[in-house]
């Protein structure tokens, strides 16, 4: 507790520490100035009752002196030393021979300082002076000291009850109108650090007009400004991230776009719009294997346009590219939403019939083969017609992959070709 | 000087006279002597000075021949009166003649010393007295309330004359009195003191100012007559006797005896 008080780490208690030791050096040093003076009048004091103590005995003095009346002046000096003022005496004569030399203090004690007065002693014969010597009456700081006593524990006494009373004024007056100002200022702002409400201002309980109302009033002021700052940094910041929301939905919406764009680019076949090879062949095996298991009948029909490299060489790919568009919506025409429709590559392509027996897709087939066989294709003023080699297969039970069910219907799909084309083989 | 108005300043003993206070007054073989102190004639004894003085060695010699032994109170001359009157003491060997005091006192016919007075001056100071006017310019020294109007009443006169109080030194103290007086002469403080001539004699030897001072003669006019006086509380037979062993004896005395008390203490009396 005492270093603490040495070294306070707390400001107040620093301010009052360093307003304590002022006080209390300034009071030290008025204190001893007191005391100083208060010596030095003592001492002067002193000196003049030596003075007149002096003129008092110099008669008796010189009369004995003058007489050789050694015994009185043994007696005188003894008196005077009595004399709580007078601390030795000290007589010579003529010829500087010391007749009298006494001290009231022993040699051991020697006071801390000495002063005297000293007077020449004359006799007065036929109106003339004679010199017989001199006598020196001593004091000390002793003297003082003992006289002054008094007046020294008045002052200190004085001094010590003037710095306790004033420092515990000072203590009150610190605490009351700084201190605890202060701390309830502290305490409010902690509090509208720690709160959440922007509307929180700082109430101080004192309603002096003085610096800390002024303090109070500036952080209110603050907080005023921070609280407006914050709603309009709140408010950019909601009106960022709704275009930031914004933006990120219309963004990940065309993503979406092109992802359902690349995916139906990966899957469907560019030209026709249906499904490639691989889309297809998935579709189909995922289909083959459901139809496995609820132990339902599924068809595949792989179907190739005839001569169309003489198409192609007859018309150019433009209307090659024309003849596949319109084969694939005319085959379309004819499908359910459940049946798969894809070109396998060239002028090939293929339908599998989910809950298709080979009869069924026997029948779509020929159907299909008549639609195509009977359409004429005007494009760029020519006239186009062609017919499709149709192979129809059906799974059976040991029919698990696709691939199985494919070569079968390749193969059908060559007897048409060999049969002499625009036919339907199952 | 009259020793018997001198002021004593000396102590006495009170507790001792508390003591003798209710005693009845001897008169049997032991005589109560009281005296004050007058050296070279009555002196107090000290451990380095026993001696009594003549005067009391002369009262040993006369009443210790008549089987008498004596008992002494040193005090100071009012006390010792007091003392005798009161008949604490049954005598004290020197004093003035006086009418005021016999009817306390009774006082012996023959002489203690019929003292020569002179004066003692510095050794190179040619004067001498004759008579009042050779006094003038001279600083004389004396005691308090000393007494020369039995030897010289013209001197005494002179003394008191508040006129002439710028020419007079009265010297107070105890027994140093004649000694300080002169060392002060020497010193040409004052320039001359009268008194008896084996006082002066005495204190100059004592002083060791022979070589300074010198005694000279005349003195005052007369000389100073002291006498023992004796109680009258003593039994008037008792007393006639002490007074007779007295005068008979201080009579025998004269001449050679006499000179032997004084040479005792180195002095002598001059005629």
């Amino acid at each position: 507790m005492f270093s603490s008080f040495i070294r306070p780490t707390n400001l107040s208690k620093k301010v009052m520490g360093v307003i304590f030791s002022i006080y209390l050096g300034v009071t030290c040093l008025i204190t001893s100035a007191q005391f100083y003076t208060e010596y030095l009048i003592t001492q002067d004091s002193i000196l003049s009752e030596l003075k007149q103590l002096e003129a008092t005995v110099i008669g008796p003095v010189s009369s004995n002196l003058w007489q050789y009346n050694l015994n009185q002046l043994e007696v005188l000096s003894a008196g005077l030393l009595e004399m709580p003022i007078i601390e030795g005496v000290h007589i010579v004569d003529a010829n500087g021979k010391s007749i009298i030399s006494k001290k009231s203090y022993a040699p051991a004690s020697i006071p801390l300082s000495i002063f005297d007065v000293k007077t020449d002693l004359n006799w007065v014969l036929n109106s003339k002076e004679i010199y017989l010597g001199s006598v020196t009456l001593y004091s000390s700081s002793e003297v003082v000291l003992d006289r002054v006593l008094f007046g020294f524990s008045l002052i200190a006494i004085a001094a010590v009850i003037k710095l306790f009373i004033l420092f515990c004024l000072f203590i009150w007056a610190f605490d009351r109108y700084l201190a605890i100002p202060l701390k309830e200022l502290m305490s409010q702002v902690d509090e509208v650090q720690a709160g959440k409400e922007m509307n929180k201002r700082i109430h101080l309980s004192t309603v002096e007009n003085n610096e800390l109302t002024q303090l109070q009033s500036h952080m209110n002021s603050m907080l005023s400004a921070m609280e407006k700052d914050r709603e309009q940094l709140l408010e950019d910041e909601q009106t960022k991230r709704n275009w930031l929301e914004d933006a990120v939905a219309k963004r990940t919406e065309a993503l979406q776009i092109l992802n359902e764009k690349l995916e139906k680019l990966a899957k469907n076949d560019s030209l026709t719009g249906i499904l490639n090879r691989g889309s297809f062949f998935d579709s189909a095996q995922h289909l083959l294997t459901l139809s496995e298991r609820q132990k339902s009948s599924a068809s595949l029909v792989l179907m190739d346009l005839d001569h169309f490299k003489m198409v192609n060489d007859t018309y150019g790919h433009f209307i090659g590219d024309k003849v596949l568009i319109h084969f694939t919506q005319t085959i379309r025409s004819f499908l359910r939403e459940s049946d798969i429709f894809g070109r396998l590559g060239g002028e090939e392509f293929a339908i599998f019939l989910s809950g298709a027996g080979i009869n069924e897709a026997s029948k779509l087939a020929d159907k299909l083969r008549k639609a195509i066989s009977d359409s004429t294709l005007e494009i760029d003023g020519k006239t186009v017609t062609y017919t499709v080699s149709i192979g129809v297969e059906s799974s059976s039970p040991n029919d698990h992959s696709i691939d199985d069910l494919f070569k079968r219907a390749d193969i059908k799909l060559y007897g048409a070709k060999d049969k002499g084309r625009d036919r339907v083989e199952r | 000087m009259s020793k018997g108005n001198k002021k004593s300043y000396l102590l006495f003993v009170l507790p001792f006279l508390m003591a003798i206070a209710n005693s009845s007054v001897s008169h049997a073989e032991t005589i109560k002597v009281c005296y004050d102190q007058w050296a070279p004639m009555t002196i107090f004894p000290s451990d380095k000075l026993p001696e009594r003085g003549v005067v009391i060695d002369m009262l040993e010699h006369v009443y210790a021949s008549h089987g008498y032994s004596l008992d002494y109170y040193e005090v100071p001359l009012a006390r010792g009166l007091s003392m005798v009157s009161e008949g604490l003491c049954d005598m004290l060997p020197e004093y003035v003649p006086s009418k005021r005091v016999e009817e306390t006192f009774e006082y012996a016919t023959e002489a203690t010393f019929a003292y020569t007075t002179a004066f003692v001056v510095r050794r190179d100071d040619p004067w001498r007295y004759a008579g009042m006017p050779s006094l003038k310019g001279k600083r004389i020294a004396t005691g308090p309330g000393w007494d020369y109007s039995s030897m010289s009443v013209d001197y005494q006169t002179y003394l008191d004359d508040s006129n002439n109080a710028a020419f007079v030194e009265i010297i107070a103290g105890n027994d140093d009195v004649v000694e300080r007086v002169m060392h002060m002469i020497k010193e040409n403080r004052v320039d001359l003191y009268a008194d008896n001539e084996l006082v002066l004699q005495y204190v100059l030897n004592r002083a060791n100012l022979n070589d300074d001072l010198i005694i000279v003669r005349p003195g005052l006019e007369n000389k100073l007559i002291e006498l023992p006086i004796f109680s009258k509380k003593i039994p008037i037979l008792k007393r006639k006797e002490l007074i007779r062993i007295w005068n008979e004896g201080r009579k025998q005395m004269k001449g050679k005896q006499e000179n032997i008390f004084l040479k005792k203490y180195n002095v002598q009396l001059q005629e």
